[in-house]
């Protein structure tokens, strides 16, 4: 049941991050196609492959913000 | 020292058409430095050109552009160009940097281990964001240029004559600062921030790291 409620958190999460992106968005993604911002959160909503993907994006990225990894490593200058 | 370069192109649908014309800006530079350039363009971007080309010209530097799998690379149409455990010694005794989904994962410690000298890609899907209002401008486009260029730094940093560990490291700070850009306070774009670091997550360098055009 909290496995649920936590899922059903997550996809809202995913969701509103998706939300704010303007509608002139798309993206690409190999050959999977090209998707808009209403695709995608469909995507996110029917919990499938590519929604799992945009999932896992996320939450990669909030980790990433947790560890605090933002600064420029090994610069060597352009 | 002139060395020869061979880039495929294929130009299919709005990804490819994207890759296809930020391409144009290395291809242009490698040639303002003397090297040759071979480009496979549109439907030439197939396996048996592609085959030819690299048993007649034996090229330096290949970089591929398209779509890509765990174990493949693909030209046009989505032919397979290259494949693990069929034809990855095709790429044998060159640096390969592949500008397309995933093939770092299988492909690339598999070319490494048949005589690839280095292969810079990606593990997982390649992810970039485009605005579908520009879609005829491609170089014009500034959210894409977030994505593309620092891809294609890699190429850039070789043909300047950085090793492969330095063309990757210079490819990765411009990620991060991409990544810094879209958060500052006055951009319009912070949301971007998590599929730049997708991509540079994703992003390898296999083989040799002290490689050289």
């Amino acid at each position: 049941m909290q496995n649920q409620t936590t899922q059903k958190q997550i996809m809202e999460l995913v969701i509103a991050r998706l939300q704010v992106m303007p509608p002139d968005v798309s993206v690409s993604i190999g050959s999977e196609g090209d998707f808009t911002r209403d695709q995608l959160i469909e995507h996110v909503k029917k919990h499938d492959k590519l929604g799992q993907k945009i999932t896992e994006i996320e939450l990669s990225y909030l980790k990433m913000l947790k560890e605090g990894n933002f600064y420029v490593q090994n610069p060597l200058g352009h | 020292m002139s060395k020869t370069l061979l880039v495929t192109r294929p130009q299919y649908d709005h990804g490819t058409h994207y890759l296809f014309h930020w391409s144009i800006l290395y291809i242009n530079l490698a040639r303002a430095k003397g090297h040759k350039v071979l480009s496979l363009d549109r439907n030439r971007a197939n396996r048996k050109e592609l085959t030819g080309m690299m048993k007649k010209t034996n090229p330096r530097l290949i970089c591929f552009n398209g779509h890509g799998n765990y174990d493949l690379i693909a030209g046009y149409n989505n032919e397979v160009l290259v494949r693990t455990n069929d034809n990855e010694a095709l790429l044998a005794k060159t640096i390969v940097n592949v500008l397309a989904c995933s093939s770092g994962k299988l492909l690339g410690p598999a070319s490494i281990k048949n005589g690839t000298l280095a292969f810079i890609g990606y593990t997982e899907e390649f992810w970039f964001f485009y605005n579908n209002q520009e879609t005829s401008k491609p170089l014009a486009d500034e959210r894409a240029k977030l994505f593309l260029e620092p891809a294609n730094e890699t190429i850039n940093a070789l043909l300047k004559g950085h090793t492969t560990k330095e063309a990757y490291q210079k490819s990765q700070n411009l990620y991060l600062q991409n990544i810094q850009k879209v958060l500052v306070s006055n951009s319009s774009e912070p949301y971007l921030a998590r599929y730049l670091f997708w991509d540079m997550r994703n992003q390898v360098c296999l083989g040799d790291q002290n490689a050289l055009l």
